[in-house]
């Protein structure tokens, strides 16, 4: 609507003038000149301003900041969260709160809860000092060593199967882009739309698909499984909240939780399985490119869109050539196979989730 | 008068009286007027999109798709018409709740102000039943999109039938109408 440019709000001032003044003004070299081709370059900036406003109220377009106002208040970006451990103590001594560790890999890792005096097997609960998904081994237990000054240092340590939950990222732009397409509901309602919005809106669920098996049944699917008993029943609440009160929900998950006359009430949901999809990408590289060069690049834009995937989702080529990184970055052609072939990846069930396989960038 | 700017009658006249007197007569009028008309549209611009936003039936094209784009409703070739119906189902679909109410006002919303008639009628176990007969003629990717913004706003555990009539095809609200009759357009 408004994208002109300056020379043509210019010449708009000019034939506006000549008219007004029943005149044939010469605009080359002289004042007049100069005067509107300043005032139009100025209505150019003004409406490149207005233009930008009007595009940051589209969700599809905005980006960072202007993506945040653009989908609210259906759905709120998810902030970054640190990981926490629950661990145990190896030497009695006396914890200070916020005592820094450090793990295997040196990461630190302070003490949130459970300081004080300690001794020997009490459990404390640590955190990340920084936020994302920092984890710690579920295959063999992790010794923490301490980083603050104590006066009798003693070591932690995290036994796979006890409490934990992994951080994560501040939700990126593409996904909450995703979210909010996925959200447009009412919140706590058992339409679909508001199902999705409610049950998305728990900070650690990135996917859920809703399917009616029969009149009345529900098959929840929800990406990645809840950890713990705290996030199924989390989890458990917020289905039990959205869905209609005759509805009866399926799955091979369940949970207990409390209804609102009191008793027992239990909800069920599916986890979803994923289906690794092997993408082979062959770049054409224009002159001067190499493929070190852009092959980062093309692995990422590949792994993005994965990421924008709904469970049940169909991986599409096109989806994928769309993505890739254009002639301005060097790559002028190429050709995508999906698990060898030229064809899109269609999920097994509506239940599974398309992740990316081996990914390979050749020319 | 516009809505955004309450205080300005006429744009030229706005302009006009800001000027210090001896600037407001002649050709120095003129060139201040010529000088001002790109602010006059953008002005215009904000009115439509401030009107447009909040009221469907009176938006301009343009303002009509910022309106479906904050909805994810991108016009994708649909008849002007056709898109004012989505975006104005789906705004309605953000608010259900699944109840009888808000399923008919979305309803109504897809099928436009012209419908002549419509019913909505519970089908046990756990069904619905919409009927509706309309005065224009569907196009596939209109009754596709149709289709998805009335399942978002139904109970997802409901089964969900809707059917529009035109006055050419069987209409559901004749009496009496045979086996034979056929429904052309099936959400």
């Amino acid at each position: 609507m408004l994208t002109v440019t300056a020379a043509v709000w210019t010449q708009g001032i000019r034939n506006r003038l000549d008219a007004a003044l029943s005149l044939s003004l010469d605009y080359v070299g002289t004042l007049e000149g100069d005067w509107t081709a300043a005032v139009g370059e100025l209505a150019w900036e003004s409406s490149q301003g207005l233009q930008i406003g009007v595009d940051g109220l589209n969700p599809l377009t905005a980006s960072g900041s202007a993506l945040d106002a653009a989908v609210s208040p259906v759905v709120i970006r998810k902030p970054a969260i640190a990981s926490r451990y629950t661990c145990q103590v190896v030497t009695a001594t006396t914890l200070p709160d916020r005592a820094l560790f450090r793990d295997s890999l040196a990461r630190s890792w302070r003490v949130v809860e459970g300081y004080g005096v300690v001794g020997v097997g009490d459990e404390v609960v640590l955190e990340a000092v920084d936020t994302g998904p920092v984890a710690l081994s579920q295959g063999a237990p992790s010794t923490l060593t301490p980083i603050t000054a104590l006066v009798t240092p003693t070591n932690l340590t995290y036994t796979p199967g006890d409490t934990y939950a992994v951080g994560r990222d501040v939700e990126s732009d593409s996904i909450l882009r995703r979210r909010w397409a996925l959200s447009l509901g009412r919140p706590r309602c058992p339409t679909p739309a508001g199902i999705r919005r409610t049950l998305l809106a728990l900070l650690w669920v990135e996917q859920v698909a809703v399917a009616r098996t029969s009149p009345g049944v529900l098959a929840i699917a929800v990406y990645p499984a809840p950890v713990g008993a705290t996030q199924e029943a989390e989890l458990g609440r917020a289905i039990y909240a959205c869905v209609g009160a005759s509805t009866q929900t399926i799955g091979a998950e369940s949970v207990s939780i409390t209804g609102v006359d009191g008793r027992a009430v239990t909800v069920r949901w599916t986890n979803p399985t994923t289906q690794a999809v092997d993408v082979d990408v062959t770049v054409v590289l224009a002159t001067g490119t190499t493929l070190a060069g852009v092959s980062g690049a093309v692995e990422q834009a590949v792994l993005a869109v994965f990421g924008g995937l709904a469970v049940g989702g169909t991986m599409y080529r096109l989806a994928l050539a769309q993505a890739l990184p254009g002639p301005t970055s060097g790559i002028v052609g190429g050709v995508i196979l999906l698990d060898g072939v030229a064809a899109d990846v269609t999920p097994a069930a509506v239940t599974t989730l398309l992740v990316p396989g081996v990914i390979t960038v050749t020319t | 008068m516009t809505a955004l700017y309450p205080w300005i009658e006429d744009w030229d006249g706005h302009v006009e009286s800001l000027l210090p007197a001896p600037a407001a007569i002649g050709d120095s009028l003129s060139v201040v007027l010529a000088f001002a008309w790109p602010w006059s549209v953008m002005e215009s611009a904000l009115q439509e999109l401030a009107v447009g936003l909040v009221d469907l039936g009176a938006a301009a094209p343009w303002v009509l798709e910022v309106a479906g784009l904050r909805v994810n409703e991108p016009p994708g070739g649909l008849r002007t018409t056709e898109y004012r119906r989505i975006v104005e189902g789906r705004r309605l679909s953000l608010g259900s709740d699944a109840t009888s109410s808000a399923v008919w006002l979305v309803w109504l919303g897809l099928t436009g102000a012209d419908v002549g008639s419509a019913t909505q009628t519970p089908l046990p176990p756990a069904g619905l039943a919409l009927a509706a007969l309309v005065a224009f003629t569907p196009s596939a990717p209109w009754l596709s999109r149709a289709g998805g913004v009335l399942r978002d706003a139904v109970d997802a555990s409901t089964e969900t039938e809707a059917i529009l009539a035109t006055a050419t095809t069987a209409r559901w609200d004749m009496t009496p109408w045979t086996d034979a009759a056929t429904w052309a357009y099936d959400l």
